[in-house]
């Protein structure tokens, strides 16, 4: 076996390997826990949208106890202060006697953060998030901290008990790689949930990587993401999928749906998302290069919460996965 | 998974890129030529079977339509056989596409390009990758046949088809009007607008389809003044040809033997008001008795037909020497000279041998055939120099045409000089 596919081997191992241990606890939701991984890999943040009491705080939290990194979660409320999510610094006196200021890093110091509700917290909080899942650091009275490796974060939004919350500015949203949506679990789920939960035993997680180098183990796996190689003709389809969601940037055969019932289409960031995600799926294909349907998997997640839509979408009941669904049917119609 | 690249796994790969290259644009060359063919002779075809069967107007209507619509499939067929050119650009992504490869074989040979590329951790997996997957798009595996059936089907089917007609054009030519000669009166009963008893019947039995541009899917073109000239002449012309061409010296007789009787079925209609005879299916004319013709021209004030040949009068031994009143005696006057054709020749009345005929009408050639006179003769203008009627230069001398001897006999029993019969009424 060569090392570029024992490499493959491994990674695919692994991911197997997570997912085994998040299925134990967590019933159903397959796919989104595919796509968290997947993004996990892909060095992206992801938003999980989700009525309350369907897994999403024990996703993560199982994800971190299978990957064997450090977790911690953030309930965002109202209140949330940006120094609540980085840190702040205290007046520090040292047995000299002489005073200092101490930076005590804030919960955001972690390997893995959940932002539970994120849309609950004032746009200030919110934007307290911007620099660290964008640069990964975090500056504080004009000092930078670096944040762990890995840094990923993942945002719930609760789709239903709007009033007192705030949207989240696309600039915000822009900055996960993939939304992902937890569905509803199914009667059959339902009933597995209920009893596991229930039970005198209750399934835990076990690391898959070793704790002490899980970071280190980690990054090497989303390096070998990085060396997926990509034909300039993926990157042309994955820049043209990006285009047809922009009203009046796309081909003059694009779709109807982006023309009426979107204001502004995915930025780059979204063709980021696309190639880095189709990396991801080439390799737990066991590919070394990414094929467009790699990218047609991932686009969906990627794009959706990209897409800004109008009030004519809104009145006709149209939303953006309807609209990416759309874009990918006229990306192949313009591929064939 | 485990797979050792060859160390010119990159070669063979893109001689083999070229060769599927080559193999599917040559496919793609005949496929175009094939159905360039097809359309070539399936027009051919169509044209040529209107051109011997429909009339005029229907082979310029049809013919343009046909020829539009060639014109067009043409058009796109070289479209579409350009479209099918596997350009080198586009060869590795349709191979891959063709051969299921899941883009292994478009990224080797766009990012071979890139020297970056080649030095990628996983480029010696997906070069060993497409190596062990050679056997899986070669070119005869990836495009089976080296002929498009399809296409040669249809060139041939069409060609034949070309052939065909072609070879049994001769087999269209429409029969000649059958010529009659009787002294009983053919169903001439219940003829409206005709109380006359026909000495001689020349019957034609042509198809009376209608208006006058397509009675005839035989007439000629620019037959009539009032037609207009362009792209029904046009048509006309290249109908008369193909004909021509494809019938031979057939198709001038026949055609002269048809225009004749579609000249007898004018005059008819003229005669008749019009009126279209219980017997639509046959063009008909009647040679008439001179008292008949003499006293129609007398109501008409017309002047007497034009035609020589149809001034034949009824030749029956037992007629009246010398007609009614006011009608001149055999030879005499301006009647025809009983002589006028010379005397009989000795030639065989078999075979190709032809006799001379001496004809007096001067024939005025239109474009494509003698056009004939419509309307009414303007009134002879007055004479503005009579002096110089004395040194008026005299006719041209008569001209003489070539006939089969067969026709000889008929020729002279139709252009003799017979009294005028007795009984024909005014």
């Amino acid at each position: 076996m060569t090392p570029a596919a024992a490499a493959i081997r491994d990674f695919q191992d692994a991911f197997a390997a997570v997912r085994g241990e998040i299925a134990k606890v967590v019933v159903g939701h397959e796919g989104a826990i595919e796509l968290i991984l997947t993004a996990f890999f892909a060095g992206g943040h992801v938003l999980i949208e989700g009525v309350p009491g369907i897994g999403k705080t024990l996703i993560v939290r199982s994800l971190a106890e299978a990957l064997g990194l450090t977790f911690n979660r953030i309930q965002f409320t109202i209140d949330l202060m940006p120094a609540d999510v980085t840190g702040t610094r205290v007046i520090n006196e040292a047995p000299d006697g002489r005073r200092e200021f101490l930076f005590v890093p804030g919960p955001v110091f972690a390997n893995l953060l959940l932002a539970d509700e994120i849309n609950r917290a004032t746009p200030k909080t919110q934007s307290a998030l911007l620099e660290s899942m964008a640069e990964q650091q975090v500056t504080v009275a004009g000092t930078s901290y670096p944040l762990a490796s890995p840094f990923f974060v993942l945002a719930t939004l609760n789709p239903i008990e709007m009033e007192g919350t705030y949207q989240l500015p696309e600039a915000q949203l822009d900055r996960f790689l993939f939304k992902v949506h937890l569905e509803y679990p199914s009667p059959a789920e339902l009933e597995r949930i209920i009893g596991t939960t229930t039970a005198a035993e209750v399934p835990t997680v076990r690391p898959v990587l070793p704790r002490e180098g899980a970071p280190a183990r980690a990054e090497e796996l989303k390096r070998l993401v990085r060396q997926v190689l990509v034909a300039p003709h993926i990157e042309r389809y994955a820049a043209g999928l990006v285009l047809l969601t922009s009203p009046g940037r796309g081909p003059e055969d694009g779709t109807e749906a982006v023309r009426r019932y979107v204001t502004y289409g995915a930025s780059p960031r979204g063709g980021q998302a696309l190639l880095l995600g189709a990396k991801v799926r080439a390799l737990l294909e066991g590919r070394p290069h990414v094929a467009v349907e790699d990218v047609d998997r991932v686009a969906l997640p990627a794009l959706r919460h990209r897409l800004v839509m109008n009030f004519a979408a809104d009145t006709a009941g149209v939303d953006a996965a309807q609209v990416v669904d759309g874009v990918l049917a006229a990306a192949r119609r313009l591929r064939a | 998974m485990a797979r050792s690249t060859p160390p010119d796994a990159s070669d063979t790969i893109a001689v083999q890129v070229r060769r599927v290259r080559w193999r599917w644009n040559f496919h793609a060359l005949q496929w175009t030529l094939y159905l360039l063919v097809a359309l070539g002779a399936g027009t051919a075809t169509v044209l040529l079977l209107l051109a011997l069967r429909a009339g005029i107007a229907l082979f310029a209507a049809a013919g343009a339509s046909v020829v539009a619509a060639a014109a067009t499939g043409t058009v796109l067929v070289v479209r579409s056989g350009w479209r099918r050119r596997l350009g080198r650009a586009r060869a590795a992504l349709w191979i891959d596409r063709r051969a299921a490869l899941e883009g292994r074989l478009a990224t080797l040979v766009e990012l071979e390009r890139t020297p970056a590329a080649r030095t990628a951790f996983f480029w010696p997996l997906l070069e060993a990758e497409n190596a062990a997957r050679l056997p899986a798009w070669a070119p005869e595996r990836l495009l089976p046949d080296n002929i498009p059936a399809g296409a040669l089907g249809a060139g041939l089917g069409a060609s034949v088809a070309l052939f065909l007609t072609l070879a049994f054009a001769p087999e269209l030519l429409p029969s000649r009007p059958e010529i009659v000669y009787s002294d009983e009166p053919q169903r001439l009963a219940g003829i409206e607008g005709l109380g006359v008893d026909a000495r001689r019947l020349l019957i034609a039995p042509t198809e009376y389809s209608g208006e006058r541009g397509d009675s005839s899917p035989f007439a000629s073109a620019g037959g009539d003044g009032e037609e207009a000239w362009g792209l029904a002449h046009l048509a006309g012309g290249l109908q008369e040809r193909i004909r021509e061409r494809l019938w031979g010296k057939e198709w001038t007789r026949t055609r002269d033997a048809l225009a004749r009787a579609e000249r007898a079925r004018s005059r008819r209609d003229r005669e008749t008001g019009g009126g279209r005879s219980e017997d639509a299916g046959s063009a008909w004319e009647l040679a008439r008795t001179p008292n008949q013709r003499n006293a129609r021209a007398g109501e008409s004030g017309d002047a007497a037909p034009h035609d020589a040949a149809r001034r034949e009068h009824a030749g029956d031994g037992d007629e009246p020497a010398a007609g009614g009143t006011g009608e001149a005696g055999p030879g005499a006057g301006t009647a025809t000279d009983p002589n006028l054709f010379g005397t009989t020749s000795e030639a065989t009345a078999s075979g190709e041998e032809t006799f001379e005929l001496a004809i007096t009408a001067r024939v005025r050639a239109g474009r494509m055939e003698p056009r004939r006179p419509s309307g009414e003769a303007p009134p002879p203008a007055l004479d503005a120099h009579p002096a110089l009627a004395a040194h008026q230069r005299q006719e041209a001398a008569m001209h003489r045409m070539a006939a089969p001897a067969a026709y000889e006999a008929i020729v002279r029993e139709v252009f003799a000089h017979h009294p005028p019969s007795g009984d024909a009424r005014p």
